[in-house]
């Protein structure tokens, strides 16, 4: 496991006067999958866009390979290597698949960092060869499935150095629920940093190296994926038993 | 023929409100706002071609750019300090809020300008093109009119379907939220929207008063009105939209005053919007927004 990579230290975060983040902590390291769980309003999506930049914490501090995330303007922060794979997909339905994915290295075409972005174009459609049968069709054809690989290939199009992806499962049939997982396990092994939200915590943890647990809008239990797997208290309260 | 001159000199004044609505539809595109005060920034682009050309003596086209250069200055300023403030103020305090600055606009041009109306100088000071030996005779405005907006048309379906920034002003237009997460600075890109759109205005100002030359504080809203209602006529939002709903709405306004009644022809155009949206409420080639589950 490498360094630290990305350091959230105690950060608040309110919509309105409702204290949704009261003082999470946590870190992901290089080459690891963490992943955060928890119910619905636990704060899991909050995190993730406070991160991202779409929201402010009212204190604490996030660091990104070092820099202060939060003195950057949130259109920056995915030049620096941060993408997300935002809730509920959020590809551009009215624009081809081809151009979602153009639009997810935007930034390296800003700063002549141009090349390459054909290769790797060519490695999302590896990952995801239903995207190149269809790279000129409107993304809102696609089916939910393959729109969550779209949201996917287009956050990969950045070459990010973490990838964040919030609820990849949500409204997939359990086929296509497996078939994203068994992606991100694909990414992971390539070396790949990821920092996944899910509400489906047997599938995130069995891919996570570690887990947080959220509880409105606190860590109430860290570990291992296996040993979150296996406690007795989170069987009950997230697995089913 | 007479029919013919009809549906030219309809085309050419559709033309007119295609410009203006292109501003409209963009603007709506990307702020999900209707920018009233859009018809305003057309009467200045007139204004500072009439200074320039008939003051200053300049060439009509060094006008034209200065207009356009004066009109989108003005269209970020506005945006800037009017609309930007109240990015997520409720919809309609961000209507209030172009009502105002309409009038304000309006009023700054009285202050600067009087209420007298000005004889605007045609831009193209060519007269007319005489058609099947002398029946049919076509005004070179006329055809510039058309010319420019077919030209218009063009530059900005290039330049939002292959450009990298017209890209992100669709995509913008679509998620916001998305296109931030994406690395697009949405602040710049809605700015950059209403360049286009206010620089366009004063296209449309010139090619307006070239036409119908009577220049005056007010001579903005009338035709920002109904470029508004050809853009929810096409269909808001959509740029092809703009353009068949500011040519259809030309044709029928000529028409309208051709063959029912001069007075009647506003009463015309408005009824058959009416008629369009109780058949297809998103306009003729608006998109129904649908979610996928």
């Amino acid at each position: 496991m490498g360094a630290p990579i990305l350091k959230v230290e105690d950060i608040n975060v309110y919509y309105g006067s409702i204290h949704a983040i009261k003082g999470i902590s946590f870190e992901v390291c290089e080459g690891e999958v963490v992943t955060l769980i928890g119910a619905n309003g636990a704060g899991k999506s909050t995190t993730l866009n406070t991160i991202s930049g779409l929201l402010r914490p009212a204190s604490g501090s996030i660091s990104f390979m070092g820099k202060d995330l939060l003195r950057v303007p949130p259109h920056r922060i995915v030049e620096m290597g941060l993408a997300q794979v935002p809730e509920g997909r959020r590809i551009f339905l009215h624009m081809t698949v081809k151009e979602n994915l153009e639009m997810g290295a935007f930034t390296r075409e800003a700063h002549g960092k141009a090349q390459g972005i054909e290769e790797d174009l060519e490695k999302v459609y590896g990952f995801f060869p239903r995207l190149k049968e269809r790279s000129r069709q409107q993304a809102g054809t696609l089916s939910g499935g393959e729109q969550q690989m779209l949201a996917m290939g287009r956050a990969l199009m950045s070459r990010p150095k973490l990838l964040m992806m919030d609820e990849p499962s949500m409204g997939l049939a359990p086929i296509l629920v497996e078939q994203i997982f068994d992606i991100i396990g694909d990414m992971h092994k390539t070396g790949a940093t990821i920092l996944l939200v899910e509400q489906n915590a047997r599938m995130a943890l069995s891919v996570a190296d570690r887990g947080y647990v959220l509880e409105t809008g606190k860590v109430v239990t860290t570990g291992t994926g296996e040993e979150l797997l296996s406690s007795p208290a989170i069987k009950k309260a997230y697995l089913g038993g | 023929m007479t029919f013919l001159n009809f549906v030219i000199s309809g085309l050419s004044l559709g033309s007119v409100y295609a410009i203006i609505a292109l501003g409209y539809t963009m603007v709506y595109g990307i702020a999900k706002m209707l920018n009233f005060a859009h018809g305003d920034v057309i009467m200045v682009g007139a204004y500072i071609c009439f200074y320039s050309v008939s003051r200053f003596h300049l060439p009509p086209i060094v006008g034209v750019i200065l207009a356009m250069i004066v009109c989108t200055m003005l269209g970020i300023i506005v945006e800037r300090l009017a609309y930007k403030p109240l990015r997520r103020a409720p919809s309609l305090a961000v209507l209030i809020t172009a009502i105002g600055v309409s009038y304000f606009l309006q009023n700054s041009a009285l202050l600067l300008w009087t209420s007298n109306p000005k004889m605007f100088p045609s831009v193209v000071t060519k007269g007319s093109l005489k058609l099947f030996s002398g029946q049919l005779s076509v005004s070179y405005v006329t055809i510039v009119t058309i010319v420019t907006c077919i030209v218009i048309m063009i530059c900005l379906t290039w330049f939002t379907g292959r450009t990298r920034m017209g890209k992100a002003m669709r995509a913008c237009s679509e998620d916001k939220g998305a296109a931030q997460l994406m690395g697009i600075n949405v602040n710049a890109t809605i700015s950059l929207t209403f360049a286009i759109g206010s620089g366009l205005a004063a296209i449309a100002g010139v090619l307006l008063c070239s036409s119908y030359p009577t220049l005056m504080p007010t001579t903005g809203s009338m035709p920002g009105i109904k470029a508004f209602t050809a853009a929810v006529f096409g269909g808001i939002g959509s740029i092809p939209g703009a353009l068949l709903g500011g040519l259809m709405l030309g044709v029928i306004e000529i028409f309208a005053k051709a063959y029912i009644s001069t007075q009647l022809s506003d009463a015309v155009v408005f009824a058959v919007l009416i008629i369009v949206l109780l058949v297809k409420p998103a306009g003729l080639l608006g998109i129904e927004m649908q979610e996928k589950v």
